[in-house]
């Protein structure tokens, strides 16, 4: 679907944005929310879903991209294991949104509301909004 | 009948305002026709991928800009 828009247009879903969604995928809802408010990002045009797991690794294409595309670090909780995976590749992600930090609990479950993920795509949103002013 | 379309303004988008609106207009049915741009809304209408279209609240289609044919299913609920 690439190159249905024109440059400079607003992109949806037919165009991807140079920015990278890195989520925590992990075993809670939190974790979960993270994952899937990247998702929906990604499906809005805002941004590339990466592999977090793949930088955690240290694989060599997975952290030649994170460190020359701007990135947007999405955690589920305070541990911060998507900042922690970037920082150490010597990247700081342009965005870090904290899931629990919104008002979010954590727990072990991996039920949530579409209303969950919309309030963190909010915070991305407005946090890109801010780096662009 | 109420008719949202959810997209933040590309072309696709706009594709799919103009088929909804020819589409209906093809089928004489009146309705409210909305174009909700902020997407800081989508999720909670259950919108995943734009362009997303909600037809009294219930996701019709999402992340594709659906043929006249399949349109005109989606708004006349199916018949």
């Amino acid at each position: 679907m690439a190159g249905c828009c024109a440059p400079g247009e607003p992109t949806c879903a037919c165009g991807t944005k140079d920015i990278l969604l890195l989520a925590c995928s992990g075993g809670s809802n939190v974790g979960q929310i993270a994952n899937d408010a990247a998702k929906a990002l990604d499906g809005y045009g805002q941004g590339s879903m990466y592999c977090a797991i793949g930088v955690g690794a240290q694989l060599p294409g997975f952290v030649k991209d994170v460190q020359r595309k701007p990135c947007v670090a999405i955690d589920g909780c305070g541990t911060g294991c998507v900042l922690k995976t970037l920082e150490n590749v010597g990247v700081k992600p342009a965005v870090h949104v904290v899931v629990t930090e919104l008002g979010i609990k954590k727990h072990g479950a991996f039920d949530h509301t579409n209303d969950d993920i919309a309030k963190v795509v909010g915070a991305v949103v407005d946090a890109l909004a801010v780096g662009q002013t | 009948m109420k008719v949202q379309i959810l997209g933040i303004g590309c072309a696709r988008c706009q594709e799919l305002e103009k088929r909804v609106i020819d589409t209906l207009a093809e089928l004489n049915i009146a309705a409210d026709i909305e174009h909700v741009k902020d997407l800081k809304l989508f999720a909670s209408m259950g919108i995943f991928m734009t362009p997303g279209l909600v037809v009294d609240g219930k996701v019709a289609s999402q992340g594709k800009v659906p043929s006249k044919d399949e349109l005109k299913k989606l708004l006349s609920g199916g018949k």
